[in-house]
C-alpha cells in the first residue's frame, strides 16, 4: 500500500460508482426517447448510438436544405440499372400500370397503392442535395407525394417506431424512424425535374429522405411495414446496410 | 532565430531539446487551434442531416463538395503532421521521449521543469 491512500481509494471508489450509475440512467434515458438505434451493439455501436442520440436531440424536427431551379445538377446522375428480373421487365413492359406500393403492419387500413393513386394525393416538390457516401452528388427536384400523407392515410398506430421499406430488388430494404418517416421533406417520389421518376434514379417508386446519405433512399418500393420492433427483421439491425457495414442512420 | 538555425540543420543543444522552440510551437498551436477545429467543421458540412440544423456550416464553405477536398487536404495535413511529429520523436529519442509522455517526467539526468 505504498502509493495509494485509503482516501484516495474511496475517491475512486465512489467516482467509478457514481459513474456507472451515471450511464445506467443515460441508457434508461436513451431508452425511452428513443436515442438507441437498432445497430447500438458490436465494434462501432457506440459511436452509432452518439451519433444518432446527439443528432435526433438536435435536428429532428429540422429541414434539409432546398434549392433554387437554377441549382439544378444536369444531367441528374443516374447510377441504377433497371433491375433484372422478370417481374420488373413485365411491370416496365407494362408502363408501371400495375405496380403496387402496400402498406401493413401497425396500421388501422392495410392498403395497396397504384402509381396513379399515390399521384391522386396532392403532390408536393422539393429541390434537394441527393449526396452518395461514395462521394458524388446531384441536386435535384424531387416530386411524390410526403410519406406522412400515406400513413395518415393508412393509420398509424401510436406506438410505432419505425417504418420498413422494401425494394423490388431481393435483400434491399431499410428502415427509417417516425422522426424522418413523419417529416414533411420524406418522399414517396415519382417524378424528378418536372417529368417521370427515369428507372435510373429508382422509378417508378423511390423513397426520398434527404435528411440522410443517398443509400437510405431507397430505389423500386413494392411494399412497407410499421412496427416498433427492428429484431425480426433480416439480422435485427434495422436494414440491410449494417449487414454490409454500413450506419443504420445515415444522417452522418 | 529558431528559424535560422533551423535552417542551417543545427543540432539544439539537450538542455535546448527538452523545451519546444518557436517553429515547434507555432506548429502545434497551428494543429490544435486551426487543422482540428477546421477538420471537424468541414466533416460536419458533409453531413445532410447536421446542415439541415445549421445550414451556415457548409454554405460559407461554398458548399458540400467544397467542404469533401477541404476536408481531404486538411486531413492530409493532418497525416503529414502525425508523421513528421513522430518522427521528430524517433529522432530526438524515442524511449525517453515516450516515458517523458506517460510519466510526466523527463529524463534522469534532466533536472525538472517548473
Amino acid at each position: 500500500m505504498s502509493g495509494i491512500s485509503r482516501r484516495k481509494l474511496i475517491t475512486t471508489g465512489i467516482a467509478a460508482a457514481a459513474g456507472v450509475a451515471g450511464l445506467g440512467v443515460a441508457d434508461r434515458m436513451a431508452q425511452k426517447y428513443g436515442l438507441v438505434p437498432p445497430d447500438h451493439g458490436g465494434i462501432w455501436g457506440l459511436g452509432e448510438t452518439l451519433t444518432y442520440a446527439s443528432q435526433r436531440m438536435l435536428t429532428r424536427h429540422s429541414l434539409a436544405r432546398e434549392f433554387t431551379r437554377d441549382k439544378i445538377s444536369k444531367p441528374p446522375f443516374a447510377n441504377e440499372l433497371a433491375p433484372p428480373s422478370e417481374e420488373f421487365k413485365r411491370l416496365q413492359a407494362g408502363r408501371f400500370a400495375d405496380w403496387r406500393l402496400s402498406i401493413d403492419g401497425m396500421v388501422a387500413r392495410p392498403a395497396s397503392f397504384s402509381l396513379d393513386q399515390l399521384k391522386s394525393y396532392p403532390a408536393h416538390s422539393q429541390i434537394t442535395m441527393l449526396q452518395c457516401e461514395e462521394g458524388w452528388s446531384y441536386i435535384a427536384e424531387w416530386i411524390g407525394v410526403p410519406l406522412s400523407q400515406i400513413l395518415q392515410a393508412v393509420e398509424v398506430h401510436p406506438q410505432a417506431k419505425y417504418v420498413v421499406y422494401f425494394s423490388i430488388e431481393p435483400d434491399w430494404w431499410d428502415s427509417v424512424d417516425m422522426a424522418d418517416a413523419l417529416h414533411p421533406q420524406t418522399f414517396l417520389a415519382y417524378g424528378l425535374n418536372g417529368d417521370e421518376l427515369p428507372v435510373g434514379n429508382g422509378g417508378p417508386l423511390r423513397l426520398r429522405v434527404p435528411r440522410q446519405v443517398g443509400y437510405k433512399s431507397v430505389k423500386f418500393i413494392t411494399h412497407m411495414t410499421v412496427t416498433d420492433n427492428l429484431k425480426t427483421f433480416g439480422k435485427g439491425l434495422g436494414s440491410a446496410s449494417p449487414e454490409g457495414g454500413y450506419a443504420w442512420y445515415a444522417g452522418l | 532565430m529558431a528559424l535560422a538555425s533551423h535552417l542551417r540543420f543545427e543540432r539544439p543543444s539537450e538542455a535546448e531539446a527538452w523545451s519546444y522552440n518557436l517553429l515547434q510551437r507555432l506548429a502545434y498551436l497551428f494543429v490544435i487551434f486551426v487543422l482540428f477545429p477546421f477538420v471537424i467543421w468541414t466533416g460536419l458540412a458533409m453531413s445532410p442531416a447536421f446542415v439541415s440544423a445549421v445550414p451556415a456550416a457548409v454554405n460559407v464553405l461554398g458548399g458540400q463538395q467544397s467542404a469533401r477536398t477541404l476536408h481531404f487536404f486538411v486531413s492530409l495535413a493532418l497525416v503529414l503532421f502525425l508523421l513528421i511529429h513522430v518522427g521528430m520523436v524517433w529522432f530526438a529519442g524515442f524511449r525517453s521521449r515516450m516515458r517523458a509522455m506517460i510519466t510526466g517526467r523527463g529524463a534522469s539526468t534532466h533536472t525538472e521543469r517548473t
